[in-house]
């Protein structure tokens, strides 16, 4: 009996590896990736509408985790046709001549109960920042939800060239936020 | 005297007039030159200052008429026609009218394209409807309409003044200006 308990042990010690390295599936339809730029010192919202991320994650063994996202720059909405045409120009997100933006984890860990953090590598525009996500994490037997905001510098990755680089009228500073539901994919 | 009496405008009428005046006339210039510009924060910026300018002369119509409608309003001088009476009142009332339908028309376009306002960099502005494309370009297309009507008639107003003037010579023109004087 006691090897029989012994064996069933070992087994489960095989198994867990496995189960560290849980992977999701992101739900298209439940996840949301928005921003909210200044334009004239007014909030200016809008939504990135085709984005797609794989992750393998355990949240109780998230330094095993993995985060990749891939978000295509032409489809940036800030809901008005006159916006949308000029983010769209090569001084901004040149939507058109670029691929897509990246996000690469290199590190999750986490900070205290469903809160965590991935620390990886985004590439816009063909630069390349390090950049560390915070998320709160919240899973039932099927499906998950990670939700986060992170604020970035939108010359870091030269969107705004030139005379926009300045702080007015478009603010520096741009408030991402991502909710995202992920679907157990065994 | 800040009241109006049957000969003279009051001090406050005086200043409504001049002062929508003055902004009228900056309107035309920022509105052509925030519409040509070249993209680039310079444009936004003029854009802004339009906006902001036309909301504060909307906002002025509503005192200047309440004040207008308590007030008595001096009398044309007995020796205009009655044509003439009944075209300067309905010129009067025409460019009442488009101080109003202007701003607002132009309130429905920064509305309808979306386009994040704040007066001034200070007051947000609430929308009067959604995004909507269709919107959007009507209010565009109603916009360049009343403001090619409000030129016709800032121009035939100064030449009406003008005349009352130096044609009919009459105090018309002197009684509406911030210095007072009066024919001897």
């Amino acid at each position: 009996m006691r090897r029989l308990a012994a064996f069933v042990g070992a087994l489960a010690g095989l198994w867990l590896p496995a189960l560290q390295g849980a992977t999701w599936r992101m739900d298209p339809e439940a996840s949301r990736l928005a921003f909210e730029a200044r334009y004239e010192g007014q909030a200016a919202p809008g939504e990135f509408r085709q984005f797609a991320a794989q992750l393998r994650f355990d949240p109780d063994h998230p330094q095993e985790g993995r985060l990749h996202v891939t978000v295509v720059l032409a489809s940036a909405d800030m809901y008005s046709s006159d916006v949308n045409a000029a983010i769209r120009q090569r001084e901004w997100l040149n939507a058109e001549n670029v691929g897509p933006a990246e996000f690469t984890s290199t590190e999750i860990r986490r900070l205290s109960g469903d809160r965590f953090v991935a620390r990886g590598t985004l590439q816009v525009k063909g630069m390349e920042r390090a950049v560390t996500l915070p998320f709160a994490w919240s899973a039932s037997d099927s499906s998950a939800v990670m939700s986060g905001r992170v604020m970035l510098n939108r010359t870091d990755f030269d969107i705004g060239t030139g005379e926009w680089a300045a702080p007015t009228p478009i603010g520096i500073g741009v408030e991402v936020h991502f909710q995202v539901t992920w679907r157990r994919s065994e | 005297m800040l009241r109006n009496s049957a000969q003279e405008w009051g001090a406050i009428a005086i200043t409504f007039h001049w002062l929508v005046a003055t902004l009228v006339i900056a309107q035309f210039v920022l509105g052509w030159l925030a519409v040509a510009w070249r993209l680039s924060p310079t444009k936004l910026d003029l854009f802004v200052w339009h906006k902001s300018i036309g909301i504060l002369v909307l906002a002025l119509v509503v005192p200047r008429l309440a004040w207008r409608m308590v007030n008595r309003t001096p009398t044309l001088p007995k020796a205009m026609p009655g044509w003439e009476k009944r075209a300067a009142r309905a010129s009067h009332f025409a460019l009442y009218v488009l101080t109003i339908a202007l701003p607002l028309s132009g309130w429905i376009i920064n509305s309808a394209s979306n386009v994040p306002l704040r007066l001034f960099w200070l007051i947000p502005l609430p929308d009067l409807t959604g995004p909507d494309a269709g919107l959007e370009k009507w209010a565009k297309a109603s916009h360049l309409v009343l403001f090619i009507a409000l030129a016709l008639l800032v121009v035939l107003h100064t030449a009406a003044a003008l005349r009352h003037h130096f044609w009919t010579r009459d105090d018309v023109l002197l009684r509406m200006l911030p210095w007072r004087s009066r024919r001897p």
